[in-house]
């Protein structure tokens, strides 16, 4: 029997509502817990404090912290999380392959390539910005990987093998291109900070960040629910949803552009940060099921629960240091990633 | 209301697959195209729905040049069941049929009673109902078969193309399939591999080497000369004691002997 654990016939309202309230906690929590642990009470009073004008005896520090640093942090891991989470999603839905993900094809590659340039190599002479780097590369690495899978496969509609080797070779190329650029340009503290970005890396974001991750993560989740129906008519392929309709070519197009731009945005804010994409998916789909209109929200809700608990983790791993967030995502992910190649394989016979 | 293809022609790389088909498909008749594997069956029926661009020529939907009339129009006249599709996702059998509805929802439209009604109907008519909230990857090929037709017909469209629909049925199936296909009030195009089957159509096309051959009434058409020399088999018709109608009953010819050979 096709039943998800949350069902269709269980009253919807109070799963959104949990869902929402989930996350209000995880930002909370996310606030409260770091180096120094602020009390629950302490944060809420805070965010009263910042945004209704509410009054309460609380340091100016503590405020600082709070405020400046650690809710700002947590609604980009939030922003991050969704907006990896719904790039994965399309991805998986339009390429018909549940281990597609940004990361894995090499977009998110790309997108670190194009930020790299701009910043260290000074392509464009500081007329483009960082992120429209980003967007560039990741725009580049798709089309380069979905045209070497093209090539390697011929037009088969399943050669879903290859474009996960095509992605496998695109992400080498371009890390290899960001090696070169950093090994050519940047002085050793330049290149050290490089690398720590690129594994993933929350520690400097701050409120101007918020105001670029929160609204592209919002615009390009309102797309892909506006393509909700269009996508779930891809079940079947591309030319099912054809004939169901579907203008494919422009769907893809506008949902694939989509992705590139969240995935883009975040990689120039906290780096490369793996297998979000992959996973939360399907965890959504084991909750949710396989209609997007359910999906999409179920996933971008997941993703920046996730992201916000896997930043919590690497800041208190280990003791007076933070480590990378794509590490964490990296230890939960690939375990995952090996169950749904193993769950898949035997999915398709 | 017509579907015709004009001088089609359709190319895949330096490869002609269909080469100047001409033809017309009149409204609600049932129209059946055979020909032996690889004569461009499948590959005429996609340019049909408009899921292939000519090389050459053109299809056309009332007159008007198909490639000219918008997918989601095109699809709420025209409904196409391809051959092998499947899917990773786990939907319901249910939940297949309702993609049936796509064509007639906007982004924002609720799915409605109407569609719902719909979808049952189509359920019951496909005899797929006791399956409806069954995962696909549990159904038998003839099971999602059906529930392929049901998604079609839930689509409402006036134009039914069916590849090769009796495919993976066992035999009770295919009969109530074709059953349903003569009961429909819409016009049907199905590509079929038994020519028995193929007599039940109003008229046929035969297709050999990407090109149609002929066009007419089965009887005409079918005859033992010409299926002697495209499907490479001797045909000997036969009366049905039970309803004096004609069957054909089909032999390898006979083996050339070797001193015939040289």
């Amino acid at each position: 029997m096709a039943r998800h654990l949350l069902d269709r016939r269980i009253v919807r309202l109070p799963v959104v509502a949990l869902g929402i309230s989930l996350l209000v906690i995880a930002l909370l929590v996310g606030a409260s817990i770091g180096e120094t642990n602020i009390p629950f009470a302490t944060v809420v009073q805070v965010l009263a404090i910042k945004m209704f004008g509410a009054d309460y005896p609380i340091d100016a520090i503590d405020q600082g912290i709070i405020w400046n640093y650690r809710f700002s942090r947590a609604i980009v891991a939030a922003s991050c999380g969704a907006g990896l989470g719904i790039s994965g999603l399309v991805l998986q839905t339009l390429l018909r392959n549940i281990l597609a993900d940004p990361y894995i094809l090499g977009i998110s590659a790309g997108a670190s390539t194009g930020a790299v340039a701009i910043a260290v190599a000074g392509v464009g002479g500081g007329a483009i910005s960082l992120s429209a780097g980003a967007f560039v590369g990741a725009l580049v690495a798709f089309v380069l990987v979905v045209g070497l899978s093209r090539a390697a496969g011929g037009f088969a509609s399943n050669a879903s093998g290859q474009i996960i080797l095509a992605g496998v070779a695109g992400s080498q190329l371009f890390n290899a291109l960001t090696s070169f650029i950093i090994a050519r340009s940047a002085n050793a503290e330049q290149a050290r900070g490089i690398m720590f970005w690129l594994l993933g890396n929350l520690s400097g974001v701050r409120w101007p960040d918020v105001w670029l991750a929160t609204p592209v993560a919002f615009v390009v989740f309102i797309i892909i629910v506006f393509h909700a129906r269009a996508l779930d008519a891809f079940a079947f392929g591309a030319d099912a949803a054809s004939s169901l309709g579907i203008s494919v070519r422009r769907t893809q197009i506008i949902l694939i552009g989509a992705a590139a731009l969240v995935t883009a945005i975040m990689v120039s804010i906290v780096g490369a940060i793996g297998f979000v994409g992959l996973v939360v998916p399907h965890a959504a789909r084991y909750l949710v099921g396989p209609r997007h209109g359910r999906l999409t929200p179920a996933t971008a809700l997941i993703g920046a629960i996730f992201l916000i608990l896997a930043d919590i983790v690497s800041r208190i791993v280990i003791p007076g240091q933070v480590m990378p967030i794509g590490v964490v995502t990296a230890l939960v992910g690939s375990p995952a990633f090996a169950m749904i190649l193993v769950r898949g394989s035997r999915g398709a016979k | 209301m017509s579907l015709a293809a004009n001088n089609l022609t359709w190319c895949a790389g330096r490869t002609t697959i269909i080469e100047d088909i001409t033809f017309e498909v009149r409204k609600g008749e049932i129209f059946g195209l055979v020909g032996p594997n690889g004569s461009g069956k499948s590959t005429l029926l996609l340019l049909l729905a408009g899921l292939r661009k000519p090389t050459r020529g053109k299809v056309t939907f009332n007159g008007v040049n198909l490639a000219h009339i918008n997918r989601r129009e095109t699809a709420q006249q025209i409904a196409l069941v391809a051959q092998q599709l499947d899917t990773t996702d786990r939907l319901s059998v249910r939940e297949t049929v309702e993609l049936g509805r796509t064509p007639w929802l906007g982004p924002i439209t609720p799915f409605g009673e109407a569609d719902r009604k719909i979808v049952e109907d189509a359920l019951v008519e496909t005899g797929v109902a006791h399956l409806a909230e069954r995962q696909w990857q549990t159904l038998s090929g003839g099971e999602r078969q059906r529930a392929h037709i049901a998604r079609a017909l839930a689509q409402k469209a006036d134009y039914l193309i069916l590849d090769e629909p009796t495919n993976h049925l066992d035999i009770h199936h295919q009969l109530a399939i074709l059953a349903l296909i003569k009961r429909l009030p819409i016009t049907v195009i199905l590509a079929l591999h038994d020519l028995n089957q193929a007599m039940g159509c109003d008229r046929i096309g035969i297709m050999e080497g990407g090109r149609l051959e002929i066009v007419g009434s089965p009887e005409d058409t079918l005859t033992a000369e010409r299926i002697n020399r495209i499907f490479e088999v001797m045909a000997h018709p036969i009366i049905d004691p039970v309803d004096g109608k004609t069957i054909l009953k089909f032999a390898l010819p006979e083996e050339k002997k070797p001193t015939e050979l040289k």
